[in-house]
């Protein structure tokens, strides 16, 4: 076999075209890097991830994939053409291993390809100085998975093509493949889904072997390498292996039709693991799969926001965290007397299997979207509801690689219906990264994982985590606990840009100061769980709140330190549009815009910031107010009244009311 | 010996072979029947490339059909034959060997023997794709007769060869045949009459015909007549070949029923095969 391996490497080497096609595969990646080199390196090893550089290339496994289907069809199809396997014929096995040796050779070059890609993954890892053992391995696994594994498959489509197709029907398979798994057909997917569901991206899935995702990545989750994608792989691996074991002869001997049904089989097993998998993340462009948010976009469910009408007096979980999330959540009542039903929000990524009284009784359920309604009888109020859930939700992601779930989130039934769509229909309104519930709760949370896990929660002796809060946030996977600055942080191991960024806490002071409210022990009383999902647009803070702990999305910055504005005003929807005023006013990017527009001396389009809040809504007289008042009474007196309001319960004031009385 | 026994094959609703009996012994058996008659489809099935459809082949008793070992002791060339052109002729042959499980200290005296037979020696170190048509032919004989097999099933091996090739492939099988059961299907008579000691002739998936050359010529005894071309034929003789010469034009004709104004001529091969095959 040696031999024959040899003399295929001879046989490929001396024919040009494969030499080309095998040159442009070594050379892809290094067209692709070494331009960018330059601008990466120069960023410095502390601003870049050492995953930086391997989702770069990422991008260019499916025209590994093509060209090693490309090169796998043509040097296989030699022996056709060639009618060698009819001369080998009388060959022990001649078929198999006149295939078997040109396979082997292949792969050996395909191994040589897959080194010269690692090589930027080795640079990455050795620049940066990511050397921890989960991030190394995360990008080993990469390499094997979407280079490797997936020009295995590669080569055996080529191989098969070779066997049983024309030449025409082979390069339009293999073209057909390579686009249909690749990112180019997204808008037509999403389109397609729109009419027909999840279904349009079947396919794609199916066939995506070589495709990461367009998705973001996000440092603390790695490059995905889930174990689906290689029950995927190996599916294709095991049928198109069993397909060449029947091509290989008309009538194959039984022993190989028995092992031929046993890899179809096997590869059978491996498909319906796939697609029972249950914590899937598509990392891409599906509608409800990578951003919560554009699932709101298409979703027909009206966003609602109502008071539950009853309390939640305690509330124990029981996760487990493996392929997806398995939930178990008991949730004692109060106040349920004289209530129709009882509603909930749970995100509605999540399968809802049953809710049962706390006799065990199961009840029914009406969902919609995110809202869960669970009717009651008159006479008979229910004082504990049991709902067993699973699955997973996009960006709040809980499988074997990693645990995103924070305590604003609804990845837990919550009271009373909470609008998740983060303001979509113009009016300003909390959203999916906003904390809910205002009334926290004892809180017991058993959690079952394979990953190191932060919760906000303190651990209990017999490992669980119990305390008071309106939701427990855990993360779970690439992170690391330790001091961000001089605080105490939870934050990704594997890190795309500092967490921390110089001058933050003398923003946060002098914010203090123009507020005149004691900023100080604000995020030191509490962790900071550190999320790598940054959003800094205008209406959202990147700092949330919770009882436990503060969430911060992006990182401590000094900009826009104005979002801490908003955590001053807590669930207070009246305060959120007075901070959010505030914050316009004060932040360094926008203040001059601000000030110019409201005082006459804007000769620009309305800034893109405001220009919605300005609109039929009819904030622009309340801004114009504020303004006029900071001119009036100067921005020092202005500002400080800002903080007495929003710093004080007892002040009941609706925001009108309150920028009105500024002008006095 | 190879054991044919109501060998049947079919594509689709096509019956190809219809009941194929025969015994191939020690010797040179020339497999001869027109285009389409089923002689590739026959070759096929022996060396398994074909399931059966009703019958059996057997190589010294046993059913090759379930004892695919036995395909080792079996050389084959195949009608479509082709090769690698980009290695050299030592590599191509060390694939073959290879292939036949011939040890690899084994593999070099081996080729150059097999080499040396259909004398392609001085070529060893040449690429492939530098020889001629006639050389590529002799080197698929040479992977046939790699590994001393047994049985050797020859394809058409003349077809598009030069008459100088075709005599060379007719030395090769006369150095080779000792010992061995050699199989030539053709559909060229000369080919057959130089160089085989047995001949089958084969017609519209059937054997109609088997024996020496001298028992084919004699199936046309008595039914080849020399004819001037204007004469009247009567219905059911065949028009073999036309023939000018001093006396005119003749006609060369098989009838089963003396011809008026005809003398006989003396049967050969290719009489006995188109009586046979016309059945006349």
């Amino acid at each position: 076999m040696l031999q024959m391996t040899k003399n295929s490497l001879r046989l490929f080497f001396r024919n040009i075209a494969l030499v080309l096609a095998f040159g442009a595969v070594l050379a892809a990646p290094h067209l692709l890097m070494l331009p960018r080199m330059d601008s990466l390196v120069s960023l410095g090893a502390g601003q870049i991830a050492s995953y930086h550089f391997a989702s770069l290339l990422l991008q260019q496994a499916g025209l590994f994939f093509l060209l090693f289907a490309f090169i796998g069809y043509e040097f296989f199809s030699r022996s056709k053409r060639a009618f060698l396997l009819e001369t080998v014929k009388t060959c022990p096995n001649g078929h198999l291993r006149l295939l078997g040796a040109q396979f082997l050779a292949m792969e050996l070059l395909l191994l040589a390809a897959v080194v010269n890609v690692s090589l930027y993954f080795v640079f990455g890892v050795a620049f940066t100085g990511n050397t921890q053992g989960p991030v190394v391995a995360n990008l080993l696994l990469s390499l094997v998975l979407y280079f490797l594994l997936s020009g295995t498959v590669a080569l055996l489509l080529g191989c098969v093509l070779a066997l049983c197709a024309g030449r025409m029907a082979a390069y339009g398979v293999m073209v057909l493949w390579s686009y249909l798994a690749s990112d180019l057909p997204y808008m037509v997917l999403t389109s397609l889904q729109e009419k027909i569901g999840p279904a349009a991206y079947w396919l794609r899935d199916l066939l995506g072997v070589c495709f990461a995702g367009e998705g973001f990545v996000d440092p603390a989750y790695g490059l995905p390498v889930e174990w689906y994608r290689f029950a995927l792989v190996f599916f294709w691996v095991l049928a198109l292996g069993a397909v060449v074991l029947i091509f290989t002869r008309p009538s194959p001997p039984k022993n190989r039709r028995w092992v031929a049904v046993g890899m179809a089989a096997l590869s059978l097993f491996c498909l319906t693991a796939y697609l029972c998998k249950q914590g899937y993340r598509p990392m891409d462009s599906r509608i409800d799969g990578r951003m919560v948010d554009s699932y709101y976009s298409y979703a027909d469910v009206q966003p609602r926001e109502e008071p539950a009408g009853f309390a939640v007096s305690a509330c124990e979980m029981d996760l487990r965290v493996g392929d997806g999330l398995k939930a178990r959540v008991v949730l004692d009542l109060e106040q349920t007397e004289g209530l129709a039903g009882l509603k909930f929000t749970l995100y509605h990524g999540y399968r809802l299997q049953a809710v049962t009284d706390g006799a065990g009784n199961r009840l029914p359920f009406e969902r919609e979207g995110d809202y869960l309604y669970v009717p009651q009888d008159a006479g008979t109020p229910l004082s504990q509801l049991t709902f067993s859930y699973g699955g997973m939700s996009g960006e709040f992601y809980s499988n074997a690689q990693g645990i995103h779930l924070p305590g604003y989130f609804p990845y837990f039934p919550m009271e009373g219906y909470h609008r998740l769509d983060g303001g979509l229909s113009g009016e300003f309104a909390p959203g999916a990264r906003e904390p809910h519930l205002t009334e926290s709760r004892p809180i017991t949370l058993r959690l079952q994982t394979r990953l190191p896990v932060f919760v906000s929660l303190p651990q209990q002796p017999d490992g669980s985590y119990a305390g008071l809060s309106t939701g427990a946030t855990i993360f779970g996977g690439q992170y690391v606990r330790g001091p961000l600055g001089s605080y105490d942080a939870v934050m990704p191991q594997m890190s795309a840009y500092p967490f921390y960024v110089d001058g933050f806490e003398e923003a946060l002071e002098r914010l203090g100061g123009q507020l005149g409210v004691d900023l100080s022990q604000k995020f030191r009383d509490k962790p900071l769980f550190v999320s790598p999902q940054g959003f800094t647009r205008g209406e959202k803070s990147c700092y949330i709140e919770m009882e436990d702990c503060y969430v911060i999305l992006g990182a401590l910055a000094p900009r826009p330190i104005t979002n801490v504005i908003k955590m001053l005003a807590g669930s207070n929807l009246e305060k959120q549009h007075v901070a959010y005023l505030t914050h316009l006013y004060l932040d360094v990017g926008m203040r001059d815009d601000f000030i110019a527009y409201f005082t006459g001396k804007w000769d620009g389009s309305i800034p893109n910031e405001f220009a919605g809040d300005l609109g039929p809504a009819g904030y622009k007289e309340m801004y114009q107010t504020f303004m006029d008042a900071i001119e009036k009474n100067g921005e020092d007196a202005v500002l400080k009244q800002v903080g007495a309001y929003l710093t004080d319960d007892g002040d009941t004031r609706d925001r009108y009311t309150f920028v009105n009385s500024l002008m006095e | 010996m190879l054991e044919m026994k109501a060998v049947q094959k079919s594509f689709k609703k096509k019956m190809v072979l219809k009941g194929i009996d025969c015994e191939i012994g020690e010797g040179v058996y020339g497999l001869l029947g027109p285009n389409g008659a089923g002689k590739t489809t026959l070759m096929r099935c022996i060396v398994g490339l074909y399931s059966l459809q009703g019958g059996q082949i057997l190589f010294d008793g046993k059913d090759v059909a379930k004892n695919g070992d036995l395909l080792a002791r079996i050389g084959y060339l195949p009608q479509k034959f082709g090769l690698f052109k980009e290695l050299k002729v030592y590599n191509m042959m060390e694939y073959f060997a290879t292939l036949k499980n011939i040890p690899k200290e084994e593999q070099r005296p081996a080729i150059e023997k097999s080499l040396e037979i259909v004398n392609l020696s001085e070529r060893m170190g040449d690429r492939v794709g530098a020889l001629s048509g006639g050389m590529i032919r002799r080197l698929g004989i040479a992977q046939a007769v790699l590994g001393e097999p047994e049985v050797i099933l020859f394809d058409e091996p003349t077809a598009g060869l030069d008459p100088e090739e075709r005599m060379r492939f007719k030395n090769i099988i006369a150095s080779i045949k000792k010992g061995r059961t050699i199989l030539i299907s053709t559909h060229i008579v000369e080919d057959v009459e130089a160089v085989c000691d047995h001949i089958l002739v084969m017609d519209n998936g059937l054997i109609v015909g088997a024996g020496t050359d001298s028992q084919v010529r004699a199936a046309a005894q008595g039914k080849v007549y020399l004819i001037p071309e204007q004469e009247k034929l009567p219905a059911g003789s065949y028009i073999e070949k036309r023939l000018e010469g001093e006396e005119g034009v003749l006609l060369r004709v098989l009838s089963s029923a003396p011809l008026a104004g005809a003398r006989e001529a003396a049967p050969t091969v290719e009489d006995g095969y188109m009586s046979m095959i016309k059945r006349i």
